[in-house]
């Protein structure tokens, strides 16, 4: 029998059973897999047996993983899938996939950033709480302090997202659900990976804004409770109710985004599309959530939205008509998110290869593609290397 | 043209990985090559796992292996408790192999057999395991001396032309200039993953594609 000395049994143990519940198989499956009793399992899974080879290789195949992904040293092993799994009430086929979706990005990304030598900055904020008294003011002031924490000002987040990266050090992935989905984002948080944000890159530029904002709220209110965000969601809990509110305070202050339509507005008797355009515009937002904004602020009369659509709502192309070519927003993260990984990713892919630290096997299954594809995308930025000017070289 | 392969007078059973029957694959004379060679070819259960995860069921590609086993020229084969040590050891140690190559290293190594890799960390772990003896390239296989005679020199340089553009097969870089003479230049620019493309592409001063999509880009706004 081999000795698997790289790791220890129970770190081998633990990722088995990580394995396992991530393909959601139970105990008594799994040894019935490798001819032994649930016990048996249980022991290697806590450490207590060292497991052979051969049982290892009959459980990666039947968890769909490989050997080399369970014993690779430097390989991540979460447990976001089954965490989000104990989460829901029932399955739901959208939500596993944006789980699993996450979850490797999560993986692949960890893996490459450690392989690499990269160390990523967190900058959390406390941990608030949602228990105590009004929820919408609560979320207002805590929206407030964020701002100010991390020295935002009053007006409008030019780059919600970068903000999100950089400034918090938040995980934030923008990728494509399939067109039936309606999961908007995801959000979760555990010591080891730290917090991390998925969202659905099919939706426009401004919703993703907003639930971008809306799990920022779940980061600063309720971190280690995962979320789904889903749209049209009937049955808000007051976490539910706490982020949506904190996302709609943090995006659109009370004070300067009510100045802002005070000042938009000055003179005017009525509200018109111009106004709501200029405004939306103004605040990286969409227009319904602008014109909802200004109802909650009490500047707007309740049902003006739905008012507004029985009137033909507003539409791009009156956008077009009111700024002109300013209405089309470059959208990078959905340009990225048609590429089978982000420009990120495959900058530290093909790092990572070139190192020779990682092959086009291990690639292919960190990253989700067939091996052609990995090869492919190596060969895209190989040719763009231009590896004799010394001028070009990172200062490291 | 001459061609020449380190398989040539090779006897020894041959183990094929992953990164080469991709090639096979792609090259769509891959069953046709396979059958010629002499010598004797076992793939692991894990290899044959893996290219069906690679290929399509949905357009036939799926066939590609199973028609080599059923007659017989293709073994596909586990492991001896022996060889599954030294797998283990090969995806479990410092750097790792993903399993296809720990398992074709394996068996090439405690059966004597001559490992095909065309991956290079693979090829790297497997020469120092093997007294720095090369495993071979999937180009050895396509430009096996039988399998010229066989298939004739054109059909060769088909094949090699197609495991290169539609299997971005990888190619010891200092027999890129044969392979360039071998199907043509014409051919060869189409063939990015080349590891002399990047001359090849300044000579007869074809962009490479950042180039071509910027000078795309300038075209447009030309004409706006």
């Amino acid at each position: 029998m081999s000795d698997l000395n790289e790791l220890s049994a129970q770190e081998i143990g633990r990722r088995l059973r990580l394995a396992r519940e991530n393909a959601d198989i139970r105990q008594d499956q799994a040894a019935e897999v490798i001819g032994m009793s649930r016990p048996t399992l249980v022991s290697i899974e806590k450490g207590m047996r060292r497991v052979r080879i051969e049982e290892l290789q009959l459980l990666a195949r039947h968890y769909g993983v490989s050997v080399n992904a369970l014993l690779r040293r430097e390989a991540v092993h979460t447990d976001l899938v089954p965490r989000f799994r104990r989460m829901r009430d029932t399955e739901d086929e959208h939500t596993l996939e944006a789980v699993e979706l996450l979850n490797a990005l999560v993986k692949a990304e960890i893996e490459l950033e450690n392989v690499l030598g990269i160390e990523r900055r967190r900058h959390y904020p406390p941990e608030k709480g949602t228990n105590q008294g009004d929820v919408v003011e609560l979320a207002e002031k805590q929206a407030q302090e964020l701002r100010d924490w991390l020295g935002l000002g009053a007006g409008p987040i030019a780059d919600i997202f970068t903000m999100i990266e950089l400034d918090l050090g938040i995980r934030l992935y923008q990728r494509r659900l399939s067109s039936k989905s309606k999961v908007a984002g995801l959000f979760t948080y555990d010591d080891a990976v730290g917090a991390c944000i998925l969202l659905n890159a099919n939706h426009p530029l401004e919703r993703r804004v907003q639930s971008a904002a809306h799990e920022v709220g779940h980061f600063v209110g309720t971190r280690r409770i995962p979320e789904v965000l889903e749209d049209d969601e009937q049955f808000l809990s007051r976490d539910e109710r706490y982020a949506n509110a904190f996302g709609r305070a943090f995006l659109t202050p009370r004070k300067s985004f009510s100045e802002s339509f005070k000042q938009l507005t000055a003179g005017a008797d009525m509200l018109t599309r111009r106004h709501v355009i200029l405004l939306a515009h103004q605040y990286n937002i969409s227009r319904e959530a602008c014109v909802r904004r200004l109802e909650e602020l009490e500047l707007l009369k309740k049902g003006t939205w739905e008012w507004l659509k029985t009137k033909g709502g507003i539409k791009d192309y009156h956008a077009r008509e009111v700024l002109g070519d300013a209405a089309e927003r470059v959208d990078a993260a959905k340009t990225d998110a048609n590429r089978p990984v982000s420009h990120r990713m495959s900058l530290m892919a093909h790092a990572a290869w070139k190192r020779g630290i990682m092959s086009e096997g291990q690639l292919a299954e960190l990253l989700r593609m067939r091996r052609v594809e990995v090869r492919g995308l190596i060969d895209k930025i190989e040719l763009e290397e231009n590896v004799t000017d010394d001028l070009l070289k990172l200062p490291r | 043209m001459t061609f020449s392969s380190s398989l040539a007078d090779d006897r020894r059973p041959l183990v094929l990985d992953t990164s080469v029957l991709i090639n096979m694959h792609a090259c769509t004379y891959g069953e046709r090559v396979l059958t010629n060679v002499d010598n004797d070819i076992v793939i692991h259960d894990i290899v044959a796992r893996e290219l069906e995860h690679e290929t399509s069921r949905k357009n036939g590609d799926h066939g590609f292996l199973h028609a080599l086993k059923a007659s017989g020229k293709v073994t596909v084969t586990g492991m001896t408790s022996e060889e599954c040590e030294l797998f283990a050891i090969l995806s479990s140690g410092s750097p790792s192999l993903d399993d296809g190559e720990a398992a074709t290293i394996a068996i090439a190594v405690r059966r004597g057999f001559r490992a095909l890799i065309d991956e290079r960390k693979g090829r790297a772990r497997a020469a120092a395991l093997m007294d720095d003896k090369e495993p071979g390239w999937s180009l050895d296989l396509l430009l096996h001396p039988i399998v010229v005679e066989s298939l004739g020199a054109h059909l060769v340089a088909d094949a090699v032309y197609l495991a290169l553009r539609f299997g971005r097969m990888r190619i010891p870089p200092e027999r890129g200039d044969q392979v360039v003479k071998l199907i043509g230049l014409e051919r060869a620019l189409e063939c990015t993953c080349l590891p002399n493309f990047k001359n090849l592409a300044a000579k007869v001063e074809i962009p490479t594609p950042m180039q071509a999509e910027a000078n795309v880009r300038q075209d447009q706004s030309g004409t706006e």
